[in-house]
């Protein structure tokens, strides 16, 4: 059931677009990521749907009626803004009370939510204490059992996690997608992060200059992805441009200057550019596997360890650099610098490009 | 590098010396006219607390100023607010009448007012041509034109706290406020004033102290009517030669505003306000 309907919603500022006819829906109770680069509108785009700007043009339809107009404090949504925004004067009990004091609930009421919600986020030895008092990790807590105890009808969250360590960020991680399940409530989430993005959300949307470039779930964008941006946006992947392509019964074949390669299309239609593979999906061989396409010599030219896999580039005959990624426990491979080895893959883990 | 050293020395030292110099010393000569003159003894003291004269004054002048660090404050808030979130125009507005002020000396503002409410100023000329009023109001020499004029004086230095400490709040704690649905007034009263009180106190203090030492303006305002503690101590030193009674009276003043800016440096700590 969809919440939120943004229909061909554009921000101007000045001559600069910051938005540009962006069109999405957000269903209820899911968990949708807005991903993209530095200035590419997740910022706006969840500033509008929190009220706290107006779009130029385009409308956002929540159960029929135009609410972009609608000003943030009638529309009952949580904001984790990024720094969190929490009160320095307040102690965390009175920062997380400070919504229901707005909508005048009774005392009582008031202090069974707030120890509830404080107790889930694990704050109930802190909640004495000054926002200065805590760490990144405890702060980022109350921010979001502040958003959360007025049981918002959707919950926007702005980067909450960036300004947190590796460690503390993964376990924050988890922490959101719990309290999302237990609450059942919308969340639209920003980030920077893939891996957060790619762990955590039911549907991720892509920005890139103020458009909305794709919006699937992971599986789809990381497998399937619509576009040269997005497939080279969303972590490493081999990119071969062909030509000469050709149809040929649910399979796509095509002409690149490292040789044939081929792919298993889906429901294809339009041009085709490149094919394309990720890194993890090739395999490695010292001798040439039985396979006319998709398979060519390469010579390595630099080897990472990284503990569970072996990140290798490697160069082909044309010159082109090449990733590939493979088990650390494959032995029948000798990875040396400057040793040449065999790269195919199979035509289901390819890509096809049409841009 | 010796030579640095000795720069360096000097310099470092400059600073403690010229203090003991010009403030220490003649501090303690005036504390030792108060307990010397003309007798050795409290008697000076004694009389600050008990003379009635004195206690009038004392009572007129902490009035005044209490008043005035009021008046002042709150013109001040409304002057802050609108001078760090208003439009561009409105804050240059803002920055002219802050800082114009400081290039007009305090005798000049002070005849300014003589000259707009005295009884055949301009105020008065208006009203009467309006035939609002029959007879010229007294203006002058009165506590009302005494702290109008202070007011006029502190309101610029009030501002740079409050305005110090409204720069200070992050504007995302007051987009969170609205965003959980608070009204501006509820923000304004849970949010944005709890935030800027320390600049509030620090500019209470600053305009409290400087009010108490005021001397010009009430001079000239108050026209020798409405005296307050500085003039007084004045009057006593170089018109009725009462070294000693001067003395302490400066002494008890001291104190007061000695005990404040512990305060202020105790409860707002300053250093915050600069960054
Ligand atoms: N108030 C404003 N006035 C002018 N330009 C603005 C304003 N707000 C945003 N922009 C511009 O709009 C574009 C999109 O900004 P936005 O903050 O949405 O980006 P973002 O995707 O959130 O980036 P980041 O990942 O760096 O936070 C940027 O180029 C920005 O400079
Ligand atoms: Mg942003």
């Amino acid at each position: 059931m969809s919440q939120i309907t943004a229909n061909n919603i554009c921000k101007r500022y000045g001559d600069f677009d910051a938005l540009k006819n962006v069109n999405m829906e957000i269903t209820k109770g899911e968990f949708l990521t807005f991903l993209g680069p530095s200035g590419s509108g997740k910022t706006t785009l969840l500033m509008i749907l929190a009220g706290f700007t107006v779009p130029t043009s385009g409308q956002l339809i929540k159960e029929g009626v135009d609410i972009s107009a609608m000003p943030a404090e009638e529309r009952n949504f949580g904001m984790v803004f990024q720094g969190y925004a929490l009160f320095p004067h307040m102690t965390v009990w009175q920062n997380v009370d400070y919504p229901l004091r707005i909508r005048k609930v009774d005392a009582s009421t008031r202090k069974e939510r707030v120890g509830r919600i404080i107790e889930t986020v694990g704050l109930s030895e802190h909640a004495h204490k000054k926002p200065s008092q805590l760490s990144g990790g405890q702060q980022q807590r109350v921010a979001l059992a502040r958003s959360l105890v007025f049981q918002p009808d959707m919950l926007l969250l702005d980067e909450p996690l960036s300004a947190l360590d590796r460690n503390l960020r993964e376990q924050m991680q988890v922490e959101l997608k719990r309290v999302h399940e237990e609450t059942g409530t919308t969340f639209v989430f920003v980030t920077h992060d893939q891996g957060e993005a790619l762990a955590l959300s039911d549907n991720i949307a892509i920005f890139n200059k103020g458009q909305v470039m794709q919006l699937d779930t992971p599986d789809t964008i990381y497998n399937a992805p619509n576009s040269r941006f997005i497939a080279e946006f969303l972590g490493k992947i081999n990119l071969f441009p062909v030509s000469d392509t050709a149809l040929d019964g649910g399979v796509l074949r095509g002409r690149s200057v490292d040789g044939p390669l081929s792919a298993s299309t889906g429901n294809l239609s339009g041009p085709v550019s490149a094919i394309a593979v990720r890194p993890e999906n090739m395999t490695l061989t010292s001798e040439k596997v039985d396979a006319t396409e998709n398979c060519f010599k390469a010579k390595v030219m630099q080897s990472t360890y990284q503990g569970s896999h072996i990140d290798l580039t490697l160069a082909t005959a044309s010159g082109q650099a090449i990733e590939v990624s493979t088990h650390s426990s494959h032995t029948d491979i000798d990875p040396a610098i400057g040793s040449e080895l065999w790269v195919s893959w199979s035509p289901n883990d390819s890509i096809i490009i049409a841009d | 590098m010796s030579s640095r050293i000795n720069i360096h020395t000097v310099a470092m030292w400059m600073l403690p010396v010229l203090l003991l110099a010009v403030y220490l010393l003649p501090l303690a000569g005036v504390f030792g006219w108060s307990v010397s003159r003309p007798e050795a003894g409290l008697e000076n003291y004694a009389r600050v607390l008990t003379d009635t004269d004195t206690l009038n004054i004392l009572w007129r002048t902490a009035r005044i100023c209490l008043t005035v660090t009021v008046v002042s404050v709150m013109l001040a808030y409304l002057m802050s607010y609108h001078w760090v979130y208003g439009s561009p125009a409105r804050k240059f507005f803002m920055e002219l009448c802050i800082f114009i002020p400081f290039w007009i000396s305090v005798l000049i503002r002070a005849f300014g007012w003589v000259v707009i409410l005295r009884n055949k100023g301009i105020v008065n000329t208006f009203l009467l041509d309006l035939n609002l009023i029959a007879e010229p109001l007294t203006l002058v020499r009165t506590e009302f034109s005494v702290i109008l004029g202070m007011v006029h004086f502190m309101v610029p230095f009030a501002v740079f706290p409050i305005a110090a400490s409204m720069r200070q709040i992050d504007a995302r704690v007051l987009l969170a406020s609205r965003g959980m649905g608070a009204t501006p007034g509820f923000t304004f009263w849970n949010v944005f004033l709890p935030l800027t009180i320390p600049g509030v106190l620090a500019s209470a203090i600053i305009v409290f102290v400087f009010a108490l030492g005021f001397f010009i303006t009430p001079a000239i305002l108050g026209g020798g009517k409405i005296v307050m503690v500085a003039e007084y101590i004045y009057i006593q030193m170089f018109q009725t030669a009462n070294w000693g009674f001067g003395a302490a009276l400066s002494i008890f003043v001291l104190a007061i505003v000695g005990a404040l800016a512990g305060l202020l440096f105790k409860v707002i700590r300053p250093e915050r306000l600069v960054n």
